[in-house]
């Protein structure tokens, strides 16, 4: 695990500047690649990056401290990619540019660094590929809910209280996360 | 032999796994088979994004140091320019500004002063102004000196008339 998952909510309504300074610092890596793994744009995760911290600042006096910081933050990223994927601009750019270049650029890439043989590199990038569609045929709650379980390594409850979702619904789309891939692997 | 569900899957990836499918893992090559290539696919494409997120997340923060960097270096050039452009002016300003200023008024108060009028040189008249300048030019001393030229024309004066004095007392005798 990369960072922290918990720090302590105790002093959040005191929060100043020089604190949520720690915070941003503490956060600001995962919450950005939370939003790129949203929206795969470099600009757009760096901007909702600071839209998110901006968001978090202003709101902290509603922060409870039911959650962790971190469950919060991921919970405000997550509304932040929701809207900006909703907005008309990013379906035009979406559409204009297209990802699949990226995907198999990607693929390729990882594939080289994972396996020095030719054909275990071809073998991966392949597996890599096909994993990328079959997460690309999932809707984007079941695709956000598999990223922030797998990605992020939240737990299951805390992928519920971020998405605001039962844990039974979490449980369900990863069901349905499972059964996509399997079904690329051409299973049963 | 039945074998697990994707929820099943889905709850062993998710390590909430109940005993009863962790035992048939353990025995069913195939469901074993199924649960490690189901975790390999997504420890694969879990690292992939992760990389994928940082490589553009240090590549944003390179573009921003970047453009920052180019930031200061044009506000320093410019700030530089500034510099100079004041370090050019300012001598400028200053001579039109001496250049502009009111003249002395030393002559004109020496040809005033010569004639004995507070006016200013405009209000003369042209003769005025030309003995005032012929009085100027005639003086034996400047005028500066005029006290000690009255003393000394005094003293060769009362030298004069004590010699006519003397003359005259011997030519009485």
């Amino acid at each position: 695990m990369e960072e922290t998952l918990i720090i302590p909510a105790m002093s959040h309504r005191g929060w100043n500047g020089a604190e949520f300074d720690d915070v941003v610092r503490e956060h600001q890596s995962r919450i950005y690649r939370v939003l790129w793994c949203e929206l795969r744009d470099d600009e757009a995760a760096a901007t909702l990056t600071q839209d998110c911290f901006l968001k978090a600042y202003r709101g902290r006096a509603e922060f409870r401290g039911d959650s962790s910081v971190q469950t919060w933050l991921v919970r405000i990223a997550i509304n932040l990619a929701r809207d900006y994927q909703r907005s008309r601009r990013h379906r035009f750019w979406r559409k204009l540019l297209g990802g699949n270049a990226k995907e198999a650029e990607l693929a390729t890439e990882m594939a080289e660094d994972n396996a020095p043989l030719a054909d275990r590199a071809l073998i991966a990038r392949q597996q890599l590929e096909r994993t990328m569609a079959a997460v690309a045929t999932l809707s984007p709650q079941q695709r956000t809910v598999f990223h922030l379980r797998f990605i992020e390594e939240l737990s299951l409850e805390e992928v519920a209280t971020t998405m605001g979702i039962e844990i039974g619904t979490v449980k369900s789309h990863l069901s349905r996360a499972v059964k996509a891939l399997r079904q690329q692997r051409n299973e049963p | 032999m039945k074998h697990l569900t994707d929820d099943q899957y889905a709850e062993w990836l998710s390590g909430v796994s109940t005993q009863e499918a962790l035992a048939h893992l353990e025995e069913c090559p195939h469901c074993h088979g199924v649960a490690t290539a189901l975790r390999a696919d997504i420890t694969r494409y879990t690292l992939a994004r992760r990389k994928q997120a940082r490589q553009a997340r240090v590549a944003h923060l390179a573009k921003d140091f970047v453009s920052q960097k180019a930031i200061a270096s044009h506000r320093l050039r410019w700030a530089g320019v500034a510099a100079l452009a004041l370090l050019l002016a300012a001598p400028t300003a200053w001579m039109m500004r001496t250049a502009h200023a009111p003249e002395a008024p030393s002559p004109q108060v020496n040809v005033a002063g010569a004639s004995g009028s507070s006016q200013p040189s405009h209000a003369m008249s042209d003769d005025e102004l030309l003995e005032a300048v012929n009085n100027d030019l005639s003086r034996e001393v400047p005028q500066a000196l005029a006290p000690v030229s009255v003393i000394t024309v005094a003293r060769n004066k009362m030298a004069a008339s004590a010699i006519a004095v003397n003359k005259t007392s011997s030519s009485q005798e």
